[in-house]
């Protein structure tokens, strides 16, 4: 009984004193040295959070079978001068209890460049923030499939997340498709 | 000058433009994450029938599952998950009605992904299904028989846990409220011994260790060691029995194919308080193969496949002559599960149960199920 409790109060007094904190700046800054990351050659990201517009934001939900927790569309052009190199999309979906918050980045043309899990709060499902795993969506676009255990491997005490993420990407890529390039860009002008 | 000033920025880093926007890094750090409370949950009714070779035929409709989730994220460091389960639709005490329990209720502190710590009511990592069983994640109506006697899910006890993942490697270390050796039996293994977090006994606590390579080829592939000193009693004295459970898993999934393989010991190191019992051990092999694709249909419809080979007297000192025997056992079940959600399922099962000594008893199970 002794060896218990001294074992809990070591732990708990312990544990709070010497667990580090994640390093981590801001979602924004965290997101920004992803897109770095990819695109080397960028000289400039225009971020522009924009308001969802209210056909394209059913169209993509219903295609996903997942609504948008957030209200607008945190979007990144990144350029190299004047050439478009991309675009980057910042958004959530909810796990079994937190939000987990993902980037998309896409080709000029709209395809899945590649995905990263920038906040992952859960305490299970970790193993979604692998790049090995985030690797499947590359070159998928709005036609492609995201059925999680057909399209996209699933992973087994990941089952919530798997799922959010896989209808998230979706559910971005058929957005930004629809909203299409000139409107996306007029809409940052 | 200032062409030059720019210039050196886009040489040396980048521009970062704001176009149109003052949000600051706080407000959006605000915006993607609030505190917040959620309720989730999952259910299953089955129909059981079972017919003995030799015996009479028994059916019931249960809705053996009734559970709540509640979590509350104060931070996104601290956050309460708690699961609140009805069992059998009824609970109106005494041995025959259900059960309320609260399953989980612990305040979760995840600083970061390699070292995180859990008070309250938990569940151990013990195999695929201790912390993940909602009915859409495994085959059959009712979880397979290793999970009942071998490793006897859902096991959940009052007390603390670190986790955390490093090298890519899940692991996990609980210590929490002990077993009732008296509870422990021949045919159930340590199930009867579960105190289930009333008023239980933390003189001798158990202690699990468990490690988890996810994601590996499509594998996921995990083993745990749980230890304890079961208070017991010989002749009238108290005794103490330890009892260590190992096991390992593998789940693969990919590619439409399903596959799990599951191996469990429990080893007793005082036969003498159990029927001269010093080891239980048993296994269980799950196939499956997801046919919608080929059938050009959006749900999943999985015909699937198990084999079980269960004895909770592997292993005795012969005080019981043939005891080995008659807690040994062979299941067959074939099943199908059709999805037409991934959150929910309907099951079919067909089983056939035979002892090594006994008769074959065949099994038909219906359900439906869901998560959310």
């Amino acid at each position: 009984m002794r060896s218990f409790a001294s074992i809990a109060v070591l732990l708990i007094a312990g544990l709070f004193s010497v667990i580090p904190h994640e390093l981590t700046a801001g979602v924004r800054e965290d997101a920004e040295a992803v897109i770095r990351q990819f695109y080397p050659g960028a000289t400039a990201l225009h971020f522009q959070p924009l308001p969802l517009d209210p056909n394209t934001q059913s169209a993509a939900e219903q295609s996903a079978g997942q609504a948008f927790l957030l209200d607008k569309l945190f979007h990144w052009e990144i350029r190299a001068d004047e050439a478009v190199l991309g675009y980057a999309v910042l958004d959530n979906v909810m796990g079994k209890a937190q939000p987990i918050t993902y980037l998309v980045l896409f080709t000029p043309d709209l395809k899945v460049q590649s995905v990263r899990v920038i906040r992952y709060r859960e305490q299970y499902g970790g193993a979604i923030q692998e790049s090995r795993w985030l690797e499947q969506f590359r070159g998928r676009d709005r036609h492609s499939g995201f059925a999680p255990g057909r399209h996209i491997d699933g992973i087994s005490g990941a089952t919530i997340s798997v799922n959010a993420i896989s209808r998230g990407v979706k559910r971005i890529t058929v957005y930004m498709s629809r909203h299409s390039n000139d409107a996306v860009a007029a809409d940052t002008e | 000058m200032n062409k030059l000033i720019t210039n050196f920025l886009m040489l040396t880093g980048l521009i970062i433009t704001h176009s149109g926007t003052a949000l600051q890094a706080q407000d959006l750090d605000k915006i993607f994450f609030q505190p917040q409370t959620t309720i989730g949950g999952y259910g299953e009714l089955h129909y059981n029938s079972s017919k003995p070779e030799n015996g009479s035929h028994s059916a019931s409709l249960d809705f053996h599952r009734f559970v709540l989730f509640f979590s509350h994220a104060w931070s996104e460091e601290f956050a309460l998950k708690a699961e609140l389960e009805i069992e059998h639709n009824l609970i109106v005490g005494g041995k025959n009605s259900g059960e309320v329990e609260l399953e989980q209720a612990y305040v979760d502190y995840h600083p970061n992904h390699y070292l995180g710590f859990q008070a309250g009511v938990l569940l151990p990592s013990v195999g695929i299904l201790n912390e993940y069983h909602e009915p859409p994640l495994f085959f059959g109506v009712e979880r397979p028989d290793y999970h009942k006697v071998i490793i006897p899910t859902t096991w959940f006890g009052n007390g603390a846990a670190i986790y955390g993942n490093i090298a890519q490697l899940d692991y996990r270390v609980v210590i929490m409220e002990g077993l009732n050796g008296a509870g422990i039996s021949a045919k159930d293994g340590i199930r009867g011994g579960r105190l289930k977090g009333y008023k239980a006994d933390a003189t001798h606590p158990v202690i699990s260790m468990s490690l988890t390579k996810r994601n590996w080829l499509g594998m996921n592939l995990g083993g745990s060691l749980t230890v304890t000193q079961a208070p017991d009693t010989l002749n009238g004295s108290p005794a103490l029995n330890q009892t260590l459970l190992s096991e390992i898993h593998l789940q693969y999934a990919r590619s439409n194919l399903h596959a799990t393989a599951e191996w469990g010991m429990i080893r007793y190191d005082r036969p003498e308080l159990l029927d001269g019992i010093s080891t239980a051990r048993g296994f269980y092999v799950d196939l499956g193969y997801d046919v919608a694709p080929v059938l050009g249909l959006e749900s999943a419809i999985i015909p699937w496949a198990r084999y079980s080979d269960i004895n909770t007297a592997a292993t005795t000192d012969g005080t019981i002559p043939n005891l080995d025997q008659q807690y040994h056992y062979a299941l067959w079940q074939v099943g199908l599960q059709v999805k037409p959600l991934p959150d929910v399922v309907y099951k079919l099962d067909y089983g056939q149960k035979t002892p090594e000594s006994g008769s074959t008893v065949t099994l038909l199970n219906l359900g439906v199920g869901y998560m959310f």
